[in-house]
């Protein structure tokens, strides 16, 4: 007998079975016609604020939107965001430090199984787990992703973090009613954005006094952007 | 740091592939800008692949360096940190490699050709 080694030619992508399931689950809500938003940040960006006050006006504007959201442990944020009323589901990842399609697809089958009917909402907002590298490379089937950036992080942020500022449909600033006091530099941060996310909208808000929060949720209810 | 489980995942693709033969090396392709860090791969490949039919097998991790196209120079060119054009210093968006996450190619070890 002798050993000859063989090469098997694959090329797949790493995350390709990721890809399907998510590929699956944009059909799926493209079939319910809801927009569905997949946020990310580093963590205490204020996803959760936000998202608490855009439920809110979004309750007010008679739109009907629910979050999953991820954290490695606890279901504090899950707590606040359904004090508004809105639909929600906490996913723990455990020592995941990000959002895969898997966990998606079950919690959505759970969000219909406690009653929330897709075809019913307009809108589904992913809260990924708070981080700027892993989520990046795992799509959720979303139609749009959502990138924080807060006044307090670094105006050069994006640069720091170009492929997940790179992979965003539209940029969120946060925090922006302490612009002033921590010497927020919007044009560098608008500069910076623009250097590794050339043509995408960037909305500025606040959870504290609601500015942008309207503009945000129009821009969340637009279809999904085309290709940069 | 997902690189367990991204490691997991190509065991996984290359396994169901192979369909149980013994693998000898598998190549990857990573790009600069995957999020992904190639030798925290190959650390996590021998603790994800204990008690498969990839036990000993090696990971090959080829890295791909991230390239921009610089509106201003008209050229492709390896940025420097913060995407800048090395010539002219200019902010480069438009990136063409670098995001690579790609299964290549798994090498065998297996009879082949028997003597007899």
């Amino acid at each position: 007998m002798s050993t000859t080694p063989r090469i098997v030619d694959l090329r797949r992508g790493v995350l390709e079975k990721n890809d399907q399931i998510a590929a699956a689950l944009r059909d799926r809500f493209c079939a319910a016609g809801v927009q569905v938003a997949n946020w990310v940040s580093s963590p205490g960006t204020g996803k959760t604020a936000l998202l608490e006050r855009l439920l809110v006006h979004a309750q007010e504007q008679r739109v009907r939107a629910a979050v999953l959201v991820g954290d490695c442990a606890t279901d504090n944020d899950a707590r606040r965001l359904a004090a508004t009323g809105a639909p929600v589901r906490q996913i723990e990842t455990a020592s995941m430090c990000h959002l895969e399609a898997d966990m998606v697809t079950s919690h959505v089958d759970a969000l219909v199984a406690d009653g929330t009917d897709l075809d019913d909402l307009d809108l589904l907002v992913l809260e990924n787990v708070g981080n700027l590298v892993c989520p990046t490379s795992y799509d959720l089937g979303e139609g749009m992703r959502v990138a924080l950036l807060s006044v307090t992080e670094g105006e050069d942020k994006p640069l720091k973090y170009p492929a997940l500022f790179a992979s965003a449909d539209v940029v969120v600033l946060t925090k922006v009613d302490i612009a002033d006091a921590v010497d927020f530099d919007r044009a560098a941060a608008e500069s910076a954005i623009a250097a590794v996310a050339p043509g995408r909208p960037v909305v500025a808000t606040s959870a504290r006094t609601g500015e942008g929060v309207g503009a945000l949720l129009t821009l969340l209810l637009m279809p999904p952007p085309a290709e940069y | 740091m997902h690189e367990v489980s991204i490691a997991a995942a190509i065991a996984r693709t290359v396994a169901e592939a192979v369909d149980g033969a013994r693998v000898e090396s598998v190549e990857v392709v990573v790009g600069a800008l995957s999020g992904v860090v190639g030798s925290a791969l190959e650390f996590a490949w021998d603790v994800v692949t204990a008690d498969t039919p990839l036990t000993g097998s090696t990971l090959v991790v080829v890295q791909v360096e991230a390239t921009v196209f610089c509106p201003t120079c008209q050229c492709v060119v390896a940025p420097e940190l913060g995407l800048l054009c090395p010539d002219c210093g200019e902010l480069c968006g438009d990136l063409r490699s670098g995001r690579e996450l790609e299964i290549r190619s798994a090498r065998l070890r297996e009879a082949a050709v028997s003597d007899a």
